[in-house]
Parts: C-alpha cells; sequence; structure tokens
C-alpha cells in the first residue's frame, strides 16, 4: 500500500514532499482534493505546504471543511499515520484531528513576537522532540536530538487548551529550548513546533521537514558552528520512515 | 468611532464560505448571500467630524478605488444578520494609529483596533441568532461554520440599529 499526499488548491510543497518519499523509496500517489477514490486504499496521509484556498477567512479551515477531510478522519480512526506539514498541519488543527468532543481546543495562529504580529517569516531553526516514544513519527529519536529545520510560515504560532502529549518543540543548536524570541520564532504556546494526537498517529508540524533531509541544504553557518563545536544534528529521515511501518 | 470598509470587488472569502455553504451544507442551512465587512474602532479623545473629514479624505483606512467606506448604516440591508467576530487579544493596529495621530494632531487618539463583521442572509429565518452563530459562523470539527475560531475570537449578533454604537457595556451587545 502507498502513501497518498493529499492536494488542495494552493498547494505547492507537494513537489518537495514527493521527492523526500522517494528518497526514501516510499511509493505514494498524489490525490487530488475533489478526487471520487477511496483513501481506504492508502496506508497512510500526507498534507503538504502551501496556502490551500489562498488562506482565506483562516489557514487552513476551507480544506478542512471539504469531504475529503471526513473521510480522512475516517481513516484516521483507524490507525493510519497523518503528517500535516505547513499549511498541512493548519489543515489538521482546523479539522479538530488534535481536539475532543466537537470543540475545536487548538489552532495555530498569527506569528507573534512580543505582542506584536510580525507576518510572514522564512529562517532556519532547530526542533528537539518531547515524550518521543508516544508516537511513530519520533519513536526512532530520542528527546536529546537536535533537528535542523526550516521555518517558512506567517500563521505558525500554536495555541491550545491542553497541551499535547508529544511533539517538538523550538531550541537552540546545542538543544536548549527555550518558548521566547528568538529561539521561539513565532510565539507558540510553549514554544510548539509540533504536535502528535492524543493517539499518536496523526502529527502536525509547522516548519517543513520534507526540505531538511539532507545536511547539505543547512546554511553553512549552520554546518560550520555544529563542527566547530562537535554538535551532532540530525536530519527528518526517521519521521518519514514511519510511513514504512 | 467605529467605521467599516467593504471591497467594491467580490470578497473572495466571503465567497469561499458562500460556496462551502452551498457545496457541502444541507439545504436549509444555505445562506443566500455572505457579505464580509472591516470593522475599525478609534478610541480617544476625539472630534467624530473631523476625524470622519481626514478618513474620508486619506488612504488610511480605504482606497476609493478598491473600497467602499461606510461611516452610516446606508448600505447596510437590514434584513440581514450581522456578526462581529473579534479577536480575544484585541488587534492594535499601530501605523493606522500613528498616521491619523499625524493627521490630526490636535486629537488624542488611543488605540485603532480591527475586527470583521459578517453580513448573513437567509430565505426563511426562523432560527435565533445563538443558532446562527453555530450554523454558520462558529467553527467546530463537525460543522462547516468557518467564521470565527472559538480558542480566538469573540463573536457578538449585533442587530442592524446597533451597527455604529460603540461596545461600551458589553452586555447590550454581545448577549443574543
Amino acid at each position: 500500500m502507498s502513501v497518498a499526499i493529499l492536494q488542495f488548491p494552493g498547494s505547492n510543497c507537494e513537489d518537495e514532499t514527493a521527492q523526500a518519499l522517494d528518497k526514501l523509496s516510499i511509493s505514494y500517489e498524489r490525490v487530488p482534493w475533489n478526487s471520487a477514490v477511496n483513501l481506504d486504499r492508502f496506508s497512510g496521509f500526507i498534507l503538504p505546504g502551501g496556502f490551500s484556498f489562498q488562506d482565506r477567512i483562516r489557514a487552513g479551515v476551507i480544506a478542512a471543511k471539504l469531504p475529503i477531510i471526513r473521510q480522512l478522519r475516517h481513516e484516521s480512526t483507524k490507525g493510519k499515520l497523518i503528517l500535516g506539514i505547513c499549511n498541512g498541519a493548519q489543515i489538521l488543527v482546523e479539522a479538530g484531528l488534535f481536539s475532543h468532543h466537537d470543540v475545536l481546543t487548538d489552532i495555530i495562529d498569527l506569528n507573534y513576537v512580543h505582542e506584536t504580529p510580525i507576518g510572514f517569516m522564512c529562517d532556519w531553526g532547530f526542533l528537539r522532540p518531547f515524550n518521543h516514544r508516544h508516537t511513530p513519527f519520533l519513536a526512532s529519536f530520542n528527546d536529546n536530538t537536535v533537528l535542523p529545520v526550516q521555518i517558512c510560515h506567517g500563521e505558525g504560532r500554536f495555541l491550545h487548551k491542553t497541551p499535547p502529549t508529544s511533539g517538538l518543540v523550538y531550541s537552540r543548536i546545542d538543544g536548549h529550548t527555550e518558548a521566547t524570541f528568538p529561539t521561539t520564532p513565532n510565539g507558540a504556546t510553549n514554544g510548539l513546533a509540533a504536535i502528535s494526537n492524543a493517539e499518536g498517529n496523526a502529527f502536525a508540524i509547522m516548519p517543513h521537514p520534507e526540505r531538511s533531509l539532507n545536511s547539505q541544504r543547512y546554511p553553512h553557518a549552520i554546518r560550520a558552528y555544529a563542527k566547530k563545536n562537535h554538535l551532532a544534528l540530525t536530519d527528518f529521515t526517521d519521521l518519514f520512515n514511519a510511513f514504512k511501518g | 468611532m467605529i467605521i467599516f470598509t467593504t471591497l467594491k470587488q467580490k470578497d473572495l472569502a466571503a465567497v469561499s464560505a458562500q460556496q462551502l455553504f452551498d457545496h457541502y451544507a444541507s439545504k436549509g442551512n444555505r445562506p443566500t448571500a455572505i457579505q464580509r465587512f472591516e470593522q475599525y474602532t478609534i478610541t480617544g479623545n476625539i472630534i467624530e467630524s473631523e476625524l470622519r473629514h481626514v478618513i474620508e479624505s486619506t488612504y488610511i483606512f480605504s482606497n476609493p478605488n478598491k473600497h467602499h467606506l461606510l461611516l452610516d448604516k446606508q448600505r447596510f440591508n437590514p434584513s440581514h444578520y450581522y456578526f462581529n467576530v473579534s479577536r480575544k487579544k484585541p488587534l492594535n493596529l499601530t501605523s493606522k494609529m500613528i498616521a491619523l495621530s499625524k493627521e490630526c494632531p490636535d486629537q488624542i487618539i488611543k488605540s485603532v483596533t480591527m475586527s470583521e463583521l459578517w453580513g448573513i442572509q437567509l430565505t426563511m429565518p426562523t432560527e435565533t441568532p445563538n443558532d446562527l452563530i453555530s450554523y454558520f459562523i462558529e467553527s467546530t470539527p463537525s460543522t462547516i461554520a468557518p467564521l470565527a475560531h472559538p480558542l480566538i475570537h469573540t463573536v457578538s449578533w449585533v442587530p442592524h440599529s446597533a451597527l455604529f454604537d460603540e461596545i461600551t457595556q458589553p452586555s447590550q451587545i454581545n448577549h443574543i
């Protein structure tokens, strides 16, 4: 069985996602939002980044109301793996995959720094897992792993009523975590960059792991600093390898 | 002081909301029209007539090629239901406040905040405004309503007669 890359009008990271899966020899199929395909035949799902429906009203909210997402929610109850990257994460959160009792308890809102909206940001940062054993997406890492990642969003600030069981938080290159700027660049609560649902099979990540698979893509300054200080940096291969089962 | 702007062309957020209801809502729950307005609330020690002149003659809030500037109720359809969707943490527009203060140096402008006003038209409205909020405005995982998120937004029904009223006493307007 293969993984479905769900495309919406305005998705723009599906090629990078496909390249990541190609690199790891994971078979996939691209599935448009209006396709009549039955999602039952896929083993897992990835919602790539972009600007579905131009981020109208709120990022991800229009896509979250489509019939294909209702199907996806049904597939989620079977324990299939679902990964939302950037706009895909916003869609999953708006669809309520991380909420309980039919009330939305999470949102990924506008980037804020010191109480001021800062708009779109694009930069490199670092992530560290917490409670990594809870979700297959992080199971191969440990809680001291430092993952360099490209951050690229205008609405990436996780807000929640109930803290997530596991996920990723922003850190410095030495692994020190801080929920304040500049380590956490967007004002996210508790420095969250990614969350998993209570069951661990759905994972929403705002930065771009599909762009951070190859250490040659890290900025020179990051590579040089890590080398000079003997810091071990890990890439996101194992996050995607979760789809291999 | 409250002013509204709306796009002269179709507002694509309102179009998308309308399409969601047209395609995926049951027949009884389809609005015949959805309109979106930006609501600006200006606070401070201000002389409204002078401020109104500045707002009309500058591009601070609206570009006349793109926007309708609404300073009275004439353009608001009295048969629509109006809902204000504002952020729990108000969206302060500091640059507009500074620009306005420069144009009106004699007045003290404390803040300019923005929220959204949604106008909804229904063919046979039988529901209470509270029902309309749950059908059309406030998002949940199981409904189509896309216009407000319970974690970050406060939704208020605004009767047509109260569109330009300052929300000085929330109980007057926030409670339905």
